[in-house]
């Protein structure tokens, strides 16, 4: 698989938008160190847009892989109904990994200018002490320095982040659903 | 007897309808005059994976509407409203605030939506009306309205793409009509002021879209001052129910490239726009799908008032 493939399936997989096979590709490759670090880069981007990230170590790639990896296996014969379970069987895990990691993240409120600055501090410890399956591949020092590989995304993630807020800020005394409704009239 | 069966739903199912058909204005206008009950509960905001829940304590006295959100994972974030404005905020109040969605335009949503009730719902234990606001083109995303029978408080909001799934959910655990007391709309010290955002003029920006989907309209700018980040929003569209920014900033590194992203129902695309002696980034930003954003943001063109003419 090429590596443009496969970050655009990593990208299909952050989405929900990935089909089994593609969820399959990606966690085959999920053992490269280099598709790791791609996947946490995407979650740092996606989760500084929510002003939500603390940990932009947390690996959830691994900790969906493990989770996966403790699942038991579906009997080989391919009969429908079984293939069916296994797929809701993977998306439930990976459900529980992300919630996971979800809570994780919102433990504290930090602002997302710095996150970049964040990825090189040390990781607290906790997670890894309590050592549940899901956390099971959380790496405190693996996973280097997510931002620092080009001006790039360096510039994307300073500023789109603000460019959300800004944008939420249109909506922001109407209901963010009904957005066209003004204020005062409320 | 099967064939009966048939028959006979097709039959009901014609009646159901044309009742229904003519009650959507009705619940609109139910849903319109929700603001008017005063109620409180707990409810559920979901976007992409990410899930929060806030208590709602909302008050309905003498025209005046006041209305205190708290949040309850996480650090303790709130807001207080006032008919609808702003008053205060806590730092960690999230920029895109869940609120309670009880506006809609029903004239203007028209334009590009087809509104239709949808059947019945259970939801915090209440009965629902299930109100569609079905997009009528590929351009806006589609929502899913439970509305209380007995208030006209949406009580669960879905929106969806147009292949189904599921890109934002509001959602009530729990809701009832008693009367929130006094000491439940106070806020906390936390709460700080708002900053004063001022609803700026519609002035001819410096750029404009050549293309944007049908029934969107620019609305008038609300920005802070001391905002950096406001310089570079240029415009705001709206159809009355989604919204899309649209943002130009000349940029001076030459590795900025082309981005695109999507987080829930939020698409943000950047493009890099070669200027005569600095180049731009113009990045639209709204909750529209990936490529109707994507095609916004390349029409994006310098709003030159002479060139105008030979440009159309």
């Amino acid at each position: 698989m090429s590596r443009e493939a496969l970050h655009e399936t990593l990208s299909a997989v952050m989405d929900n938008e990935a089909d089994d096979l593609e969820l399959r590709r990606a966690l085959v490759a999920s053992d490269e160190r280099e598709v790791r670090e791609t996947w946490a880069r995407y979650q740092v981007a996606r989760a500084a847009m929510h002003k939500e990230l603390l940990m932009p170590k947390l690996d959830l790639a691994s900790a969906v892989a493990a989770a996966i990896a403790q699942e038991e296996t579906p009997a080989k014969v391919e009969r429908r109904p079984v293939r069916g379970l296994a797929r809701v069987a993977i998306a439930a895990s990976v459900t529980v990994a992300v919630l996971a990691g979800v809570s994780l993240y919102n433990q504290d409120d930090v602002s997302s200018p710095q996150l970049a600055a964040q990825s090189g501090q040390p990781a607290i410890e906790a997670p890894q002490a309590q050592g549940p399956a899901v956390l099971a591949g959380y790496k405190a020092g693996s996973v280097e320095t997510p931002a620092a590989e080009d001006a790039d995304s360096n510039w994307h993630e300073e500023r789109l982040p603000e460019y959300v807020r800004q944008h939420a800020q249109q909506s922001e005394t109407a209901s963010p659903l009904a957005r066209e409704v003004g204020v005062d009239n409320r | 007897m099967r064939r009966f069966l048939i028959l006979l739903s097709a039959i009901t199912g014609t009646a159901v309808s044309s009742v229904q058909a003519s009650s959507i204005e009705d619940w609109m206008g139910k849903v319109e005059k929700a603001t008017q009950h005063s109620y409180q509960g707990v409810f559920v905001h979901e976007r992409s994976g990410n899930f929060s829940s806030y208590q709602v304590w909302h008050l309905s006295k003498q025209a005046a509407v006041t209305e205190r959100l708290l949040q309850l994972d996480g650090p303790p974030a709130e807001s207080l409203r006032v008919n609808g404005k702003l008053e205060c905020a806590s730092a960690g109040f999230p920029s895109i605030p869940p609120s309670i969605f009880t506006q809609f335009d029903f004239d203007r949503l028209q334009q590009a939506y087809e509104l239709r009730v949808l059947g019945e719902s259970r939801v915090a234990g209440r009965r629902a009306q299930v109100i569609g606001i079905l997009p009528r083109d590929r351009h806006r995303y589609g929502l899913e309205v439970h509305v209380d029978f007995a208030t006209g408080v949406p009580l669960k909001q879905l929106l969806v793409s147009d292949d189904g799934s599921l890109l934002e959910r509001f959602q009530y655990a729990t809701f009832h009509t008693e009367t929130p007391s006094a000491s439940e709309l106070q806020v906390q010290a936390r709460c700080v002021e708002s900053r004063d955002v001022s609803a700026g003029s519609l002035a001819e920006p410096a750029w404009r879209p050549d293309w944007v989907p049908t029934a969107f309209h620019a609305t008038p700018l609300r920005s802070a001052a001391s905002d950096p980040a406001s310089s570079a929003l240029i415009s705001n569209y709206s159809d009355g129910l989604a919204r899309f920014s649209i943002f130009v900033e000349a940029i001076s590194d030459p590795s900025v490239g082309d981005a695109r992203s999507r987080l829930g129902p939020t698409s943000v695309v950047s493009k890099r726009v070669a200027g005569d002696s600095v180049d731009y980034i113009v990045t639209v930003v709204g909750e529209i799908p990936i490529g109707t954003a994507e095609r916004i943001a390349l029409s994006v063109v310098p709003n030159a008032p002479t060139a105008a003419p030979e440009a159309q």
